[in-house]
Formats: structure tokens, C-alpha cells, sequence
């Protein structure tokens, strides 16, 4: 992520309407829609709004089967992580005798929000490596992802390959939520096949939605809310889950007296519970009675021997009569019937919850999935030192297990996580359109001299981007920020405010452009004034169309300590001296403190290579009546001077016009100094040639 | 406070004992056999049997009633962590993956090695992994 494009100043989410008047009419931040009042908008940015979207895959020549299910998009800090699944369904059903028609069977429709699909239907996980992360200016981009088919016999899965689609905003139908958006694209298998259309669109902020019944005995409490207003609507949206939790029968019959077998908890539950189609409704069930047989808290009976009818994790139960221990480990709670202990009470029923889910005990932090023994006995007085939230990497697999791991009846409870799929965190191996990569031409640079930076704008988008013409300090496009070992921040810009033209040129889809800076001083003192690392974040800002567009990038550089007395007092004056900017900016004879470091940094062995081109430069022009001298640039520059390709050019525009016989007599190894840095400009080359001739 | 089927439960596994110690000590603010002081510590699986395979690699039983087991989650055990205990009756138990107390059988126990059983008949041997 480090040179991936942050783009700060833009909205996560702009929503492009497209059946709306003006392509950018419904853009949610009022700040914007007054840039758009004043500019015209000639193009659209677009994402992906997260949530739920209904995604259809229809294969190519196959009239009866499609495939029909869920794309769930989240963001979060470092980008999207996005999932899916697939269920078969029949299109038509062919009614025989004696009607004898084929009648079409419907899709779930887009307005009810995610759907539901049958349990035996399903046939693949998709697991995203590839998706719009955060911006488009174009129409379209690349999803991809790995298709993992499920085999319903061995309830395992089988990656089927790397498959990809170019995906295209398109005007949603009408049948979605207003404002939807709604993608299509052509489905390409891992050689390239042609596999079919596959569509999604928008369909719920939430990524998956289930409903919780909750039965008692007349003498248990409702776990209903951790007693401080968490309850359970809250635990689950901070997953993206739309939960329905209500409480249903409140007087259920003790089967045999006040405890409960794993057994009696299952036939109450198939008993009692108001609805059972886990083909049309993601429904679990929690029992909370006074006393378990199994344990003292509460179970996730629905396993192992426990699930009587093989359809796995329907239901749990809580225990409201347990006595909590009364000794130090239970904090405040200590002595208390469990059901009267509203915060342990309540998390014990979500941990049972989560297990019906498909999770496992994590004891990574205090979470919802550690153990209620080891919460009490970790530092902190229990029941404060509980986490009322999920450990991320379970929240992760609420959001992104398969279907068949999280829903009821599907995998047994108890399988290993390793045997599902998951998609990665972080979806999007580019960053978002534009990304800007910066890259100091050393890795190490004595303290004193200043470092040159590379930076690349890549345009990983389908479309041409309107970008600046070019990437250098000499424009104010380009702003910075040193932070250096002790965390103290200095910012760079250039100091040439408005002398150069702001021209824009066109960057193609695919196409890359560099530009080179020499860093040494900015407005709040020396950049690299400590030895140690550094970090150099560069952004580049610029407008299209009234909208700033930011891109950034950043990478860091060792700067080297002192490596004698000599170095240390030629390095003082080079950081010390504000003139000295200057001078290696725009150069000239006028400036006498700036040359006057300038000239104490080329009596130093350790910093001359790192100024000899701005003494080059110095005295290759002319100023005043002097003459410009090719020999004495020749003779600053050294044997081994540090360029940078900007610099390199520069050298070949010095010593154009110069007497073979003055080029002949340079270092052998300044040719191939200049070679390197050149990177295959022809004047810089013709310069070295000659040097090694 | 136990039910009249989980004593019955705990009757039918007492007769296949080979190893019970009857007293009772009290350490960490809740009573603790001497089993219990004597299984505090890391542990290593060495069967082998495919049975013992939902039995976790590693077992660490810590003062205070509970247990962690690394990586048992990643390789499919059924123990994930939790709470553990060995009552007075020598009945050992050890918090499953759903949190089932599940019953088993302390069949030996010196400072080295333990062996349960369960209720399948699966032997499992631990050896102290310092
Ligand atoms: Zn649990």
C-alpha cells in the first residue's frame, strides 16, 4: 500500500447516476456539488459503493441454468475486501402433463434487499484478489477472482482458477434501490474463454442479513443488551450485519426440571422456534434457561453429537441460573447469578451466536469469540475488561466466509478454517488510478548532501487522465513532507511559485511519466539534518475540471552519519546555510554565502560527488562577463559525481558545444556515471561516448 | 447444583478409573485437586492414532481453571481453549470448541506424561514439554 494513490480530498463514495440529467447530479458532498455549479464536468468519477450487491452470472449458450448470489464489498482502511457466492438456479421449470409449458422462475428481486437463495443450489465462492478499490475517472475496471466450486458431498472446495471481468457501470433497472449501482461485464475463465455475462448491482448497505429468535423459561432473564446499550443490532452492524433479534416464547416448559441436556435443548428448539426455512431466511435460535447439563454458561449444542437432525448450527442456549464463582477472578460479578450479571450474560449469548456462525475461540484480545474463563482471568477486573466487539480476524470472517461456513445447515460446526476459502484483506493489487511511486536514487546518502528522489505516475486506469506535464519541484503541483527520526516533520514545495506555465498533458491508460528532485532544504529548516531514517512523502495536486485531484506517494532514506571531523564540519555548513537552496536551484554567482557552502561541501571528499553537478552547472553557464568554461565543469563534476537523469541531462547541455580534446581528458568513469544516469537519452550518451572514445 | 442425569454420567465414567486421588486443595481462589497442580504446564500430543487427531497438538493448562491450546483451531481440533478443571471425583474436564464441558477419563497422571480417554474409547497420551 505504501505508493498507493490516497487520494485525500475525494469522497470514498461518489454515486454516478447515470439515469439522472447531469452525470454528476446526485454526488453526495454538498462541498462538491458547488465546484460542480462553476465547472463544467467533463468526465465522471466513480466507486463502488460498499454493502451487498445482487450478482447474476449467465453462461454463455446455456438457456436453462444460471447462476444467482451475493457480492459483498467492504472498506475499510486499506482499501476493499470483497467476496462472493454462487447458487445454481433453473430459469424456467419445463410442467409436464397436463399443461405441458415452460414457466419461467423468477430472480430474487433487487428491491427486497439481499437475497436468499436455496441451500442445495450453492456451487462456488468467489474469492476477490482484484476490484475497483477506491476511484475510476473511465467506465470500467478489472474484477478478479478466484473461483473456488463447492462439492457437496465432502463439503469442500476446489480452486477453479483465476477468472476476470472487465465490469462497466451501466444504468441500473429499474427493480433496484434507487440510485444502485449496478456493474456489468463479460466473465473470462483462466485461459481467456468467453464464460458468459455476469451483472451486479447494489442491493443493501449491510453485506449479509440473518434473524435471531430468542426463547427462555419464565425464570431466565432476555439476554437482550450488555446493560450499558449494547444490544444485539450493535454488536452485528459493526459487522455489517443486518440482524433481526427478537424474543419469542417466554415461558417454554422445563422437559426435566431446571437443567437441560444437549437433546432437550434441540427438540425445544425444533419445537418451539416460529419458522424453520433456512432456504429462505438465515435463522438461528438461542434457548436461555435456567441450567445447563453440558457446561455452566452457555452452548452452541448444535454439533457433533448434539445435532441430532444433521443440519448444523441452528441454535444455542444460555444459562441464566449459573452462579458465577465468588472469588476475585469475577470482579464485580463475583457471587452473582448469571442471568442478573447483564454484560456477561448478554456476551455469552453472542460467543454462542458466533459459534453458530462458524467461529471459533480466539483469545487474540478480549473479543466476542474468547472464552468467559479466560476474559476473568486476564488482567483488568472482569466484567469491565471485556471487548464488546468482534477480533477483526473474526469480524473478517463474518463478512467474507462462504455462504455454506456461516449460514445454518450447511458445514458441520468444527471444521478447520483452512479447509474454506477466504479473500484476501486487501483486494487490489494496483491502487486506484493514478499511483505515484517514489524512489530515492540512493538508498543511503551522507549526512550533508541531499537526496535525489525519483517519482513515477503510472495511470493504472482504462482511461487517459488529464495529468501535469511534468513531475518536478519547478511546478507547484508537487508538495512534500521529511519526517526524520525523531518524527519531526518538514515540508517542501517549490520555490518557484507561478514561473512556470501549469500545463497539463494526457496520460494514456497503462502509460507511465517521471520526473527527478533534489531535496536539501524546505521552509521549516534542512530536511536531512539527523542521521538516521527518514521518510519522504510527496504529493502531487492538481485540478481537472474544477475537482483537486491529490496523488500520493512515499519511501523512505538512511541518512548516514559523519564519517570524519572533516565531513561533520562540511555537512554544518551545507545544512546550515538557507542560501544554499538556491543555489542548487537556480545557480549564479550572486549568491556568496549559498557558494560558499557550495564550495566547503567540494573540498570534502564525502559530499563533492553529492554537489559537484550544482558547481558543474555554476561553472558551465556563463554570468556577468564570465565566460562559461566547459573544463572547469568537467573538472567539478569529478570522476564519480551523483546524478540524478534530470542531471544527467543537464551535464550533456553543459558540455555540448565542447572541444573533443577538453571531453577526451574526463574520467572514464564520469562517462559511465553519466551513461547510468541517463537512461538512454541520446545527447547524455553521444557526451559519454566521446568521454570513452 | 448437578443434575440428577450428569451424576448419573459421572458414575458411569468413575467405574472405568484406573487413577482417582480423593483430597481437595484450595489454590487460586476455587478448590483444585492435586491433579490440577499437577497438570499446570505445557503439554505435547504423542499419539498418533487417528482418533486422537480432534485432540489438540498443544495443551497449556494454567492456574486459575483455563487452558490455551495453539493452533488447534488451525488444525481442526475440537479444543480450542477455555475452561479446564479435574473435580474431586477425578472427572476431567476440559471446555470444547462449542463449550461443552466434555468428560474424560484421567487414566494416568505423573509429573511427565498424562493419558485420558474418552468416551469413545480413545486413548491419548501428553508428554510435558519442558
Ligand atoms: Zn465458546
Amino acid at each position: 500500500m505504501e505508493n498507493h494513490a490516497q487520494n485525500p480530498d475525494l469522497p470514498q463514495e461518489i454515486i454516478v447516476d447515470q439515469r439522472s440529467d447531469g452525470p454528476l447530479s446526485n454526488l453526495r458532498r454538498p462541498e462538491l456539488q458547488n465546484n460542480y455549479q462553476r465547472f463544467t464536468p467533463i468526465f465522471t468519477i466513480k466507486s463502488l459503493k460498499k454493502g451487498a450487491y445482487f450478482m447474476q452470472w449467465r453462461p454463455k449458450g446455456l438457456f436453462w441454468t444460471r447462476y444467482n448470489g451475493t457480492m459483498r464489498i467492504e472498506r475499510h482502511g486499506s482499501g476493499v475486501t470483497a467476496s462472493g457466492d454462487f447458487y445454481r438456479h433453473n430459469a424456467y421449470t419445463f410442467k409436464s402433463w397436463p399443461t405441458f409449458q415452460i414457466v419461467p422462475n423468477p430472480d430474487p428481486s433487487p428491491s427486497a434487499g439481499i437475497p436468499i437463495f436455496r441451500r442445495s443450489n450453492y456451487e462456488c465462492y468467489l474469492r476477490v484478489t482484484q476490484i475497483l478499490e477506491f476511484y475510476t475517472f473511465g467506465n470500467s475496471f478489472t474484477m478478479k477472482f478466484e473461483k473456488y466450486d463447492f462439492d457437496t458431498a465432502t463439503n469442500s472446495w476446489t480452486n477453479a482458477g483465476l477468472h476476470s471481468a472487465v465490469m462497466s457501470f451501466k444504468t441500473a433497472p429499474s427493480s433496484f434501490p434507487s440510485g444502485a449501482t449496478y456493474l456489468e461485464g463479460t466473465l473470462k475463465s483462466p485461459s481467456g474463454v468467453d464464460l458468459g455475462t455476469i451483472t451486479m448491482g447494489w442491493v443493501s448497505k449491510y453485506l449479509r442479513k440473518a434473524s435471531l429468535e430468542i426463547d427462555r423459561v419464565s425464570a431466565s432473564e432476555y439476554p437482550g443488551s450488555n446493560g450499558s446499550g449494547l444490544d444485539w443490532k450493535d454488536v452485528f452492524k459493526a459487522v455489517d450485519w443486518d440482524l433481526n433479534a427478537y424474543q419469542s416464547d417466554t415461558n417454554l416448559t422445563e422437559p426435566s426440571g431446571q437443567s437441560w441436556s444437549d437433546a432437550e435443548l434441540h427438540s425445544a428448539m425444533l419445537a418451539r422456534r416460529d419458522s424453520s426455512d433456512l432456504d429462505n431466511e438465515w435463522r438461528y435460535h438461542i434457548l436461555a434457561v435456567r441450567r445447563l447439563d453440558s457446561t455452566s454458561r452457555g452452548i452452541m449444542y448444535d454439533a457433533f453429537s448434539g445435532d441430532s437432525n444433521n443440519i448444523p448450527r441452528e441454535g444455542a442456549a444460555v444459562s441464566s441460573h449459573w452462579t458465577i464463582p465468588n472469588t476475585n477472578t469475577w470482579g464485580t460479578v463475583r457471587g452473582m447469578r448469571f442471568g442478573d450479571a447483564d454484560a456477561p450474560y448478554f456476551r455469552t449469548a453472542v460467543h454462542e451466536l458466533g459459534h453458530a456462525l462458524g467461529l471459533y475461540h480466539n483469545t487474540a484480545d478480549n473479543g466476542f469469540m474468547n472464552t468467559t474463563g479466560t476474559i476473568a482471568s486476564s488482567p483488568g477486573t472482569f466484567p469491565s475488561n471485556i471487548q464488546w466487539s468482534f477480533n477483526a480476524a473474526d469480524a473478517k470472517r463474518l463478512r467474507h466466509m462462504p455462504d455454506p461456513w456461516v449460514r445454518p445447515g450447511v458445514i458441520p460446526f468444527g471444521s478447520s478454517y483452512a479447509s474454506a476459502p477466504i479473500s484476501p484483506t486487501d483486494a487490489m493489487d494496483l491502487g486506484g488510478p493514478l499511483e505515484l511511486r517514489i524512489e530515492p536514487l540512493l538508498d543511503a546518502v551522507p549526512i550533508g548532501a541531499p537526496v535525489r528522489v525519483k517519482m513515477t505516475l503510472t495511470n493504472h486506469s482504462d482511461s487517459a487522465i488529464e495529468v501535469p506535464d511534468h513531475l518536478t519541484l519547478k511546478s507547484e503541483h508537487v508538495t512534500g513532507i521529511v519526517s526524520d527520526p525523531n518524527q519531526t516533520r518538514r515540508s517542501f514545495r517549490s520555490l518557484m511559485r507561478c514561473i512556470e506555465e501549469h500545463e497539463v498533458t494526457v496520460l494514456k491508460p497503462g502509460a507511465k511519466m517521471t520526473g527527478d528532485m533534489t531535496l536539501l532544504r524546505g521552509l521549516d529548516g534542512a530536511l536531512f539534518s539527523t542521521p538516521g531514517l527518514h521518510n519522504i512523502a510527496v504529493n502531487l495536486s492538481w485540478e481537472i475540471s474544477g475537482i483537486t485531484v491529490n496523488v500520493a506517494g512515499s519511501n523512505s532514506v538512511m541518512i548516514t552519519p559523519p564519517v570524519d571531523d572533516a565531513h561533520a564540519v562540511a555537512a554544518k555548513a551545507t545544512l546550515s546555510e538557507p542560501d544554499l537552496l538556491l543555489t542548487l536551484a537556480i545557480g549564479g554567482d550572486h549568491l556568496e554565502e549559498g557558494i560558499a557552502a557550495l564550495d566547503a561541501a567540494m573540498a570534502n571528499s564525502v559530499l563533492a560527488p553529492h554537489f559537484a553537478i550544482v558547481k558543474a552547472k555554476q561553472a558551465g553557464r556563463r554570468f556577468g562577463k564570465r565566460k562559461a568554461s566547459p573544463s572547469d565543469a568537467l573538472k567539478a563534476l569529478g570522476s564519480r559525481p551523483v546524478l540524478s537523469q534530470e542531471e544527467a541531462n543537464r551535464v550533456a547541455e553543459l558540455l555540448d558545444g565542447a572541444p573533443a580534446t577538453v571531453l577526451k581528458k574526463a574520467p572514464k568513469t564520469l562517462g559511465k556515471a553519466l551513461a547510468t544516469a541517463s537512461d538512454g537519452n541520446k545527447s547524455v550518451k553521444k557526451i559519454a561516448d566521446e568521454m570513452s572514445a | 447444583m448437578i443434575s440428577v442425569k450428569s451424576v448419573m454420567k459421572v458414575a458411569a465414567l468413575v467405574a472405568t478409573f484406573s487413577f482417582i486421588i480423593g483430597y481437595n486443595i484450595s489454590a487460586g481462589g476455587r478448590e483444585m485437586s492435586s491433579e490440577t497442580n499437577a497438570l499446570i504446564g505445557k503439554w505435547t500430543k504423542q499419539t498418533t492414532d487417528d482418533c486422537a487427531r480432534f485432540y489438540p497438538t498443544n495443551l497449556e493448562f494454567h492456574d486459575g481453571g483455563v487452558y490455551a491450546a495453539p493452533g488447534a483451531v488451525e488444525e481442526g481440533a475440537q479444543w480450542h481453549g477455555g475452561d479446564w478443571d479435574v473435580d474431586g471425583n477425578g472427572l476431567f474436564k476440559l471446555q470444547m470448541a462449542n463449550d461443552a464441558m466434555s468428560p474424560l477419563n484421567l487414566m494416568e497422571l505423573s509429573p511427565t506424561r498424562f493419558v485420558l480417554s474418552d468416551a469413545a474409547d480413545c486413548t491419548v497420551t501428553y508428554v510435558r514439554q519442558d
